[in-house]
């Protein structure tokens, strides 16, 4: 046995978007054991429930993250929804799927630039930040937003997608498709790349399952769970399917996020077509919350989870999000077991981490 | 005793969700039921609700999408042990529920006492007058060291 030591990796380093600090016990460079540790960067956000009227701390949820901050927005209002029994229109249900495979596509598309440029493929990372820019003009077009979304309220949503907006984003949608498998004959066949990913971090189905992996984590070592098969909102009207791959190393993370890009894409155009052409945007929500809700679902990075309690008073005793990301910060480590000091940075960056999240 | 209480006693569903109201002595063998059945522990969280605690340690489904909550109510001088021998990564939540709610938890696997998060104020979800409880010290005596990066930022 070789000798032993520690390397302190974060909670600052080039290839980190965010800090998070792992003890990396190392043995002649391959890693036997890893410690993570967060909590750099913890705000409280949970705290601030029981100060804020239930309607207004929305606004609160929604900047828990500015990557995912739709999601978390529609999993608050659906728990609040659930406690309070409220029926949401057909056409805002159609439209919340729009504007959440739209913010799901992002996401990907900003991890398919993170990833290229941490194994040093500039012009990659650039180009699936050219193609992100494209959505995040549709998502602003739609909403007024690039990053803070703020459509949705308790009840429905507070704006509508027009017939012209709607055909301007099933032509760009068509373009950016077209651009999207350009680029991802780079990322599934260049031999550079196939280099940095085949085969590295392998978490197989079983371990996948032990550590409680969630999201493209899980749904690349053959778990085909996608909190989408649920049938919130409108998806299960959409015939909705999870994208699954089964050999669980880093190459197959790559290929989930980017065909869940195409499955969105997918999404969006069945979803226009099913919409109905008109109706409420919203219902009435009167009174306060007076029960409690676990509300589940599917963010880019995976299950996430919104629990709300409430006892009649506008402000609600708890609230509590669990993110993807501090799910999967244990399949991180068992990934992290047995891989070479160099591929650490890919591996952190194919759980495509979220530390705001996770740090509420 | 409030109407409420009772009704949080019984079995019930919200949602999807069947909450099970257990006791904490019995958790760890309901963990084990779970395990055994397969189940991944998906959240566990703690809330301060009529002078105690509620702890929800939930369980998915992922072929049939079901969710099990199992619910546990305590005083806030109550101890409950630890699942993460059954469940690994019940550590970063039982960690989160200790710091954020100054609930006392055993054994737990990997136990950064109190400093997951940095927070200098003890258990800052709790109200003010509840906060100052003295914690339990046996676990003091029977939890593992925390990381070496935790010490450093402790000193």
């Amino acid at each position: 046995m070789g000798k032993r030591s520690v390397i302190p990796f974060g909670p600052q380093h080039p290839v980190l978007p965010e800090p998070i600090h792992l003890d990396l016990v190392v043995e002649d460079e391959k890693i036997v054991e890893a410690i993570p540790n967060i909590g750099f960067i913890h705000r409280g956000l949970e705290g601030l429930a029981p100060d804020r009227d239930f309607q207004k701390y929305l606004y609160v949820v929604e900047r828990t993250c500015g990557i995912c901050s739709f999601g978390h927005g529609l999993g608050y209002v659906e728990s609040i929804e659930g406690i309070m029994n409220v029926e949401v229109p057909e056409r805002a249900r159609y439209l919340r799927v729009v504007w959440a495979e739209m913010a799901r596509m992002t996401s990907h598309l900003m991890w398919l630039g993170f990833t290229a440029d941490a194994f040093g493929f500039e012009s990659l990372f650039y180009e699936a930040w050219r193609i992100r820019e494209k959505v995040l003009d549709l998502m602003e077009m739609t909403t007024g937003g690039r990053l803070i979304y703020s459509v949705l309220k308790v009840g429905g949503v507070l704006k509508d997608i027009t017939p012209d907006m709607q055909k301007k984003i099933l032509d760009d949608l068509n373009e950016i498709e077209k651009e999207t498998r350009e680029m991802t004959k780079t990322f599934l066949d260049d031999y550079s790349v196939q280099t940095r990913l085949k085969g590295v971090g392998v978490l197989t189905k079983q371990q996948a399952h032990d550590v409680g992996a969630c999201g493209p984590m899980a749904r690349a070592s053959g778990i085909a769970c996608d909190m989408r098969m649920r049938g919130y909102e409108a998806y299960s009207d959409l015939g909705f399917e999870p994208v699954v791959a089964q050999d669980g190393d880093s190459y197959a993370r790559c290929e989930v996020r980017i065909n869940e890009i195409f499955a969105s894409i997918e999404l969006v155009r069945r979803a226009f077509e099913h919409m109905p052409k008109e109706g409420d945007l919203s219902a009435t929500v009167k009174g306060n919350p007076n029960g409690e809700y676990f509300a589940r679902i599917e963010q880019p990075r995976g299950e996430a989870i919104f629990y709300s309690e409430g006892h009649g008073k506008p402000n609600l005793d708890r609230f509590r999000l669990r993110t993807p990301t501090f799910a999967n910060l244990q399949a991180l480590c068992e990934t992290l077991k047995g891989a070479e000091y160099a591929d650490v940075p890919i591996l952190i960056l194919t759980i495509d981490p979220c530390i705001s999240c996770t740090e509420r | 005793m409030p109407e409420e209480t009772n009704e949080k006693k019984a079995v019930r569903q919200t949602g999807s969700n069947t909450i099970v109201p257990v006791k904490a002595d019995e958790l760890v063998e309901k963990a084990v039921e779970m395990k055994k059945k397969g189940l991944r522990l998906s959240q566990a969280c703690c809330s301060w609700v009529n002078n105690q605690y509620e702890i929800s340690y939930s369980f998915a489904d992922d072929q049939t999408l079901d969710y099990i909550t199992l619910r546990i109510l305590a005083e806030r001088t109550a101890t409950i042990s630890s699942i993460s021998e059954i469940y690994p990564y019940a550590a970063f939540y039982e960690n989160e529920m200790e710091e954020l709610f100054g609930l006392n938890i055993r054994y737990i696997d990997l136990d950064y006492h109190n400093r997951l998060y940095r927070i200098k104020t003890k258990a800052p979800f709790l109200p003010e007058d509840q906060r100052e409880v003295a914690t339990d010290e046996t676990k003091k005596i029977s939890a593992p060291d925390a990381p070496e990066t935790q010490k450093e930022d402790a000193n």
